[in-house]
């Protein structure tokens, strides 16, 4: 999804900043949690900073034509988006040739990587898979997911770390060749 | 080749034109990189988040206001010249102050470059960005040969005259003892004192800021403390002992050489009958210095003169005295008093 799509909601959208001290105030606001968004991501400080700073940036060069209708998912995807280049960027430095064409065996890697996403979530405790679906794949946060299961919000943020990290390991140990790359960059 | 699928796949996610099976697995991926950030004390956040918003601010500054755009957008090049009596100081303080300057430390850690003047004539450098420095005698710089970091830094000992190209993206920094100079805008000049235990920087035109270092940790993140920023004619003293900034005016005030659309600011001082507001008004904005009239009383004054090629203090006495007025620099600007002259009229 690109940020883009954000526009084709059906509120009326508005600008996102008017003025430098909107601009800032935006700034102040989420800095730190798009900034611990970017690190826990790329684990990298330096990248983290230079995706915040980017992001504010195009922001401001973009203000008069920028009309969103929910400045906080915005920004997210924005990091988010920023967060892919990056390893997008990193994967194509260690590229040693690169075109755009696609390979031939690309469909079969698609097929290897969803094998080995779905085995290592198969292996997670059933509960844990649960609360790590909704979560991350369909964005629930911490609070709704108590809310829907009847379980205190602490329990549902332990789960969802627990799946991180077995998913982590999981991952680390697959025999794929892909996922020992993957692994390589990510981890 | 995996690493070539998995970039094909990211650039199609990327690109918004892929199958629901790519955006799952990406998303899927994506879900699983989080790793615990480590703590950090609110010292450390505040430091990331100004550092951030100041680099922000440096690639948005464009769209500052006009006066200051002008000053900013005039040149390629800044010009500074360093100079202090700081030298012959260092080497008494203790050896303790010395290990926590962080400067020094980060002169030993990294593999620099000196270049030193012995002779009694000036040496020119050339830094690989392409700005330019002057080293007076017994002066000598250090910085890093490849000068290619996030920031240009140069340390200095001694007296230098600078010229650094602009480069929005990479800060100069010019590191002499406990100050650090901070080069903002385009075109300054720092200035040195008789003084054995002071520094002092003057800023021809331009802005600079002018900080002392961080002792306690010597991080990066917290060199920059308190200090001062100067623009265009001001100058600030730094006084070793008592560590303290003290801001002035420089003794011989040029014009802000400031362009409007390729032109040079008009610098024509030719009057006949012109308010005097009008005329301190010019001045402020030919010299880049705030003058304050003290009261309403010059409401009714007019001075008509040529006052083109005298310094602007030398103005300065010629219009006071044309209506009974005196003038005093306070700090970095300039104060008029004055009985006024309306009853005439």
């Amino acid at each position: 999804m690109d940020s883009d799509s954000l526009h084709s909601a059906e509120l009326t959208p508005r600008p996102i900043i008017l003025h430098k001290n909107d601009f800032e105030a935006l700034y102040r606001e989420y800095w730190q949690r798009l900034y611990d968004f970017a690190l826990c991501k790329t684990h990298d400080k330096d990248v983290a900073e230079e995706i915040v700073q980017d992001l504010f940036v195009n922001i401001w060069e973009k203000r008069k034509e920028l009309h969103v209708f929910n400045v906080q998912s915005y920004l997210f995807v924005s990091v988010r988006n920023k967060v892919i280049n990056y390893y997008k960027q990193k994967v194509f430095a260690d590229l040693d040739t690169a075109n755009d064409t696609v390979a031939p065996d690309y469909p079969l890697f698609l097929e290897e990587l969803e094998a080995a996403l779905q085995g290592a979530m198969g292996q997670l405790p059933q509960k844990t898979h649960d609360i790590f679906l909704l979560n991350r794949f369909e964005g629930k946060s911490a609070r709704e997911i108590a809310a829907k299961l009847h379980i205190p919000e602490r329990t549902v943020e332990y789960h969802i770390t627990q799946a991180l990290r077995q998913l982590k390991v999981l991952l680390r140990n697959s025999t794929t060749l892909l996922l020992a790359f993957i692994s390589s960059i990510t981890f | 080749m995996s690493k070539e699928n998995f970039y094909t796949l990211l650039s199609r996610y990327r690109s918004g034109n892929c199958t629901d099976q790519e955006k799952r697995l990406v998303e899927q991926w994506f879900a699983t990189l989080d790793e615990a950030i480590p703590e950090r004390s609110s010292q450390e956040n505040n430091a990331i988040e100004e550092r951030i918003w100041n680099a922000i601010q440096h690639k948005t500054e464009e769209e500052k206001p006009v006066l200051q755009m002008l000053i900013w957008k005039w040149a390629a090049a800044a010009v500074i010249f360093l100079a202090l009596g700081w030298a012959g100081y260092q080497y008494k303080t203790s050896q303790n102050a010395l290990l926590t300057n962080a400067a020094v430390n980060n002169m030993i850690n990294k593999n620099l470059t000196t270049e030193t003047s012995k002779t009694s004539q000036s040496k020119a450098i050339k830094l690989p960005d392409g700005s330019q420095i002057q080293l007076s005698p017994n002066s000598s710089i250090a910085y890093d040969p490849s000068f290619s970091g996030v920031q240009r830094e140069v340390y200095l000992e001694g007296k230098a005259f600078f010229q650094v190209q602009r480069d929005t993206e990479r800060p100069f920094f010019v590191h002499t003892g406990d100050v650090v100079t901070k080069v903002l805008g385009t075109s300054f000049w720092v200035n040195g004192s008789e003084d054995k235990s002071a520094i002092e920087v003057s800023v021809l035109t331009g802005k600079v800021s002018v900080s002392q270092h961080a002792r306690a940790d010597g991080t990066e993140t917290s060199r920059i403390k308190d200090g001062v920023i100067l623009t265009a004619n001001q100058r600030v003293k730094y006084t070793a002992q008592t560590r303290s900034f003290e801001t002035g005016l420089v003794s011989n005030p040029v014009p802000v050489v400031a362009e409007k659309k390729g032109k040079p600011m008009a610098e024509s001082f030719d009057f006949q009958d012109n308010p005097f507001s009008e005329v301190i008004g010019k001045l402020e904005e030919t010299y880049g210095i705030e003058i304050i009239l003290e009261d309403e009383t010059f409401t009714g004054c007019l001075f008509s003169g040529n006052i083109t090629k005298q310094p602007l203090f030398t103005k300065l006495d010629l219009l006071c005295n044309s209506v009974n007025a005196s003038y005093e620099v306070r700090g970095t600007r300039i104060l008029i008093s004055g009985k006024g002259c309306a009853v005439t009229n």
